[in-house]
């Protein structure tokens, strides 16, 4: 009796629910189901488990650019009706330029198995045939029996690995949080594509985005960019290089599966617009969070070290106006902000132009012109000296040079000037929300350059203009006294240190027989100044000449490009630390393939925060250290000239201006783009996030 | 700046991937569209070939011309043969079918010939469709879409190929993809396939430094 019982109830876990595993050493497959017995259901939850040996790879759905994905001929099977295969997403392998996709280590391919009869007993007979590759490839081919008995359905040891497949089954974007704001295709150079998918979310953007496209005749595109890591939540992905031309792409139905990491994945269609040829772009509206972050920016940029020795200039002259009525002090700081404002406005009239005819344009790109640094020069060594009081310094004895102070307007001049050259000098630095600005700007008509650059500068100068309404703030500096002659020295030679600055900026992008030229000629007139200032007394004569003078050497100094200053200049010295190699876009994604993590740092010696992270990040420890390892590749791509080349990588990025700073790797293909402002742990974290993946799927 | 980190005090150029070459290389695949980019990762012929020591008879085998002409090996008597086993489908074997269109063409003054046998399963058109798409022009189109050929050499998976001399022994096998149109690799399979040749017709054996003088 207890026999007869046991007997009934032992034979459960006799009952297989997969099949034996059938391959060779580089790849075997088996069949496997939830259920020991085929129970009362009418779909039955099977898969196809594949197991690769290290080192190999088999295919998804869509293999890519080459491979093949799995077959399954159920034939001979009996009690089946209906089979649906459910892929799990994919990731993605790049062998030098060819991206495939697929799955490494173990895979299941979850399968719904459809009875014929519910209840009845049922024979899965499958023939897979699928590929598995490493340096060679080979095709498989497992025939696979499994059979279920009728009755109660319970489940099996593998219940848990369909389920687990089932789950990593790409979901509906609203699962990731997201939602398709918008497909579009443009051309990418010549019969080329980009495609550019923005998804709007309330949650943070995707960690590690991946996006696979099905659909596209002939081509699979590398991995997307991550265009605009969205403080609002969501992310804009754009695919380059596609080779199919865009009129192919516009309103064609292409799925895309995209995936956040090993978890995380979701699969959509959508047929991209042709993107608006860029001249139709002035009637789009700007969002308010544009106008806010160019407001905020400007803000921001009164603390970049850019622009302190020229604002704290202002501060200097308005200590000096401490005595005088409110209503000088009032004009005196609406002039500098109307100057900060007309500053930016120039700047906007300048880019516009520059688009009009399709020159290249950014953010600070006026610093890559040797005109500008040799005026900006200039006009810091005349700053320099007229706080030192070899100009105009307000003498109260009435003589010539405060007369021409005190001319109409004059001092309302200099103050529009301060802010006009603060305005110019600082975009040298880049200040949080400003990369968003000024990325939406370029990238717009004329009309939006116009409005994001008057909210920038109205930021910029919204101190000096808070200060105009509530003048009795300006009490608060003391009164005029000894202590001034010597702030005002300190000013000065903090002005003649940025044209310093200046001059070596000049040195990267002129000849040295230029910068030798307009440092001497700056130097004369700064000693003709001194002179005239010194010896000059009461000569009127003297004084005048000597003044004639310095506007001449001035003139002279501008005129210096004229004279072959944009010569090349010598060869760079190499780096000496070896740390650094030079950019080459196209070397990237082949070091990528070859398991090495790239860290791409876009610099300019005039980009002041360029300078801050090579100096306290990238170029010292532990950084350095980690960018020496053999399986990092840090290139340096330099803009202090201009290059069209890096212009291109910087839009690419959605950038127009330095730095950039991009680490791609085995772990992110398309590249993680650092913040403005690195820090080590930063970097440190990206090297990791970039090239750990790769290497843990390796061993 | 330039300071130098610690264990960085040597040039390190050879330790590091970005060497001139792979700059070179890179640019070169802005230059030419993709040419140089594969040859850069191919390893040289010498490391990833087998020499049979003794020459062992070649199974029997036979295969298609685009034309649905059937050929053996019987057809290519008195001639060197490098026998290539690939498909379209197959990345690794897509990476070397540049390199051994190029060889193709070198060896053409040299009475060796290449053959690369498809396995697709889909036949003439994919392949076609292949040449035409990667500018395959030197190579023939031959194909297997059973893949018997496979079954008869036993190979483990492709590309395998198969260097053959004129005498019609087997005297290497290749499983990989290898970079075939190299100067070494050319001279190695000229002298491979020496066997069973005219004497005088003998390969020089000074090293041959450039691909296009031969060609030339």
């Amino acid at each position: 009796m207890a026999a007869v019982a046991l007997l009934v109830i032992l034979p459960a876990p006799a009952r297989a629910a997969a099949s034996g595993w059938v391959g060779n050493r580089h790849a075997e497959a088996r069949l496997i189901t939830a259920e020991r017995a085929t129970g009362s259901a009418n779909v039955i939850d099977a898969g196809i488990e594949i197991r690769l040996a290290p080192g190999w790879h088999t295919y998804w759905r869509d293999p890519g650019a080459a491979g093949l994905p799995a077959t399954i001929d159920w034939r001979g099977s009996r009690n089946l009706a209906a089979a649906q295969l459910d892929w799990p997403a994919p990731r993605r392998f790049s062998l030098d330029g060819l991206e495939t996709y697929g799955y490494v280590g173990r895979v299941v391919l979850p399968i719904a198995v459809t009875l014929a009869r519910p209840g009845a007993p049922l024979l899965l007979h499958a023939k897979v045939a699928y590929t598995a590759c490493s340096n060679i490839c080979v095709p498989l081919h497992a025939v696979l029996d499994l059979a279920l008995p009728a009755g109660i359905a319970s489940p099996g040891p593998e219940a848990g690995l369909i389920a687990a497949a089932q789950k990593a089954v790409p979901g509906a974007l609203a699962g990731l949080g997201l939602s398709l704001r918008s497909a579009r295709v443009s051309p990418d150079g010549k019969g080329a594509s980009a495609l550019s998918l923005e998804l709007a979310g309330p949650r943070a953007m995707p960690v590690r985005p991946d996006l696979f496209v099905e659909g596209l005749p002939d081509d699979a595109p590398g991995p997307p960019q991550v265009v605009r890591a969205g403080a609002e939540g969501g992310v804009h992905l754009l695919l380059t290089r596609i080779d199919v031309p865009p009129s192919r792409l516009a309103g064609r139905r292409l799925v895309f599966t995209l995936t956040d990491g090993p978890d995380r994945a979701a699969t959509f269609a959508a047929a991209p617009a042709l993107a608006a040829p860029a001249g139709l772009a002035g009637t789009t509206l700007i969002p308010l969070a544009v106008i806010a972050a160019a407001l905020l920016g400007g803000l921001l940029l009164n603390v970049m070290p850019c622009v302190l020795p020229v604002l704290s200039l202002k501060l200097l002259y308005l200590a000096r106006l401490a005595g005088a009525e409110r209503r000088a002090v009032r004009f005196e700081l609406l002039a500098t902000g109307g100057g900060i404002v007309a500053g930016f406005m120039l700047l906007a009239a300048g880019l516009i132009a520059l688009k009009a005819f399709g020159g290249a344009i950014g953010w600070g790109i006026q610093f890559q012109s040797p005109w500008f640094l040799i005026a900006m020069t200039m006009v810091m060594v005349l700053f320099a000296a007229d706080l030192w009081g070899w100009i105009s310094i307000a003498m109260p004895g009435g003589n010539e040079a405060a007369a021409l102070t005190h001319r109409v307007g004059g001092r309302h001049v200099r103050a529009v000037l301060v802010g006009l050259f603060a305005a110019l000098l600082s975009t040298s630095c880049t200040a949080p929300f400003i990369g968003t600005a000024v990325g939406f700007a370029l990238s717009r008509g004329p009309l939006e350059i116009v409005a994001i650059f008057l909210a920038m500068g109205l930021g910029l100068a919204a101190p000096t203009l808070t200060a105009a309404a509530v003048p009795s703030l300006v009490r608060v500096v003391p009164r005029p006294g000894r202590w001034m002659v010597w702030l005002s020295r300190i000013f000065g030679a903090l002005l003649l240190a940025t044209a310093v600055w200046l001059l070596a900026v000049l040195a990267r992008i002129s000849s040295l027989d230029a910068v030798l030229a307009v440092s001497g000629l700056a130097l004369t007139t700064l000693g003709v100044l001194a002179l005239r200032h010194y010896a000059g007394g009461g000569r009127g004569g003297f004084r005048r000449a000597m003044g004639g003078l310095s506007g001449a050497l001035v003139l002279a100094a501008l005129l210096v490009p004229l004279a072959g200053a944009n010569a090349p200049p010598p060869q760079q010295a190499p780096d000496a630390s070896g740390l650094w190699h030079p950019f080459v876009r196209t070397a990237i994604a082949p070091n990528v393939a070859r398991g090495r993590v790239v860290l791409v740092n876009v610099t300019a010696a005039w980009c002041l925060i360029c300078q801050v992270n090579q100096v306290r990040v990238l170029d010292r420890d532990p950084v350095a250290a980690r960018l020496a390892g053999t399986d990092v590749v840090a290139m340096r791509a330099d803009w202090t000239r201009p290059d069209a080349s890096i212009t291109n990588y910087l839009e690419s990025f959605g950038h127009y201006g330095v730095p950039l700073d991009v680490v791609y790797g085995p772990g992110a293909p398309g590249g993680i783009v650092l913040p403005d402002l690195v820090t080590a742990p930063e970097v440190i974290r990206a090297l990791d996030r970039a090239g750990g993946e790769a290497r843990a799927a390796e061993r | 700046m330039s300071r130098i980190p610690p264990g960085r005090g040597v040039p390190v150029r050879s330790a590091f991937s970005l060497t001139r070459r792979s700059v070179l290389a890179a640019l070169g695949v802005a230059a030419l569209g993709g040419r140089a980019k594969a040859d850069d990762t191919l390893p040289p012929l010498s490391d990833a070939l087998t020499e049979l020591k003794p020459p062992k008879e070649p199974p029997a085998f036979s295969f298609q011309t685009a034309g649905g002409e059937k050929r053996t090996l019987a057809d290519y008597r008195g001639e060197g043969v490098v026998l290539n086993i690939w498909a379209t489908w197959c990345a690794p074997c897509r990476m070397e079918m540049p390199s051994l269109n190029r060889l193709s063409e070198l060896m053409k003054d040299f009475t060796i010939s290449v053959l690369p046998v498809s396995v697709d399963a889909k036949g003439l058109s994919v392949v076609k469709a292949y040449y035409a798409a990667h500018g395959i022009e030197s190579l023939p189109i031959l194909l297997d879409p059973d893949g018997n050929i496979g079954d008869a050499f036993k190979i483990d998976g492709i590309p395998s190929s198969f260097i053959i001399d004129r005498s019609g022994r087997l005297v290497a096998e290749c499983l990989g993809a290898a970079e075939w149109d190299a100067p070494g690799a050319v001279a190695l399979i000229r002298r491979l396939t020496s066997q069973g040749m005219n004497p005088h017709e003998l390969p020089i054996t000074v090293p041959i430094d450039s691909r296009f003088r031969l060609s030339g």
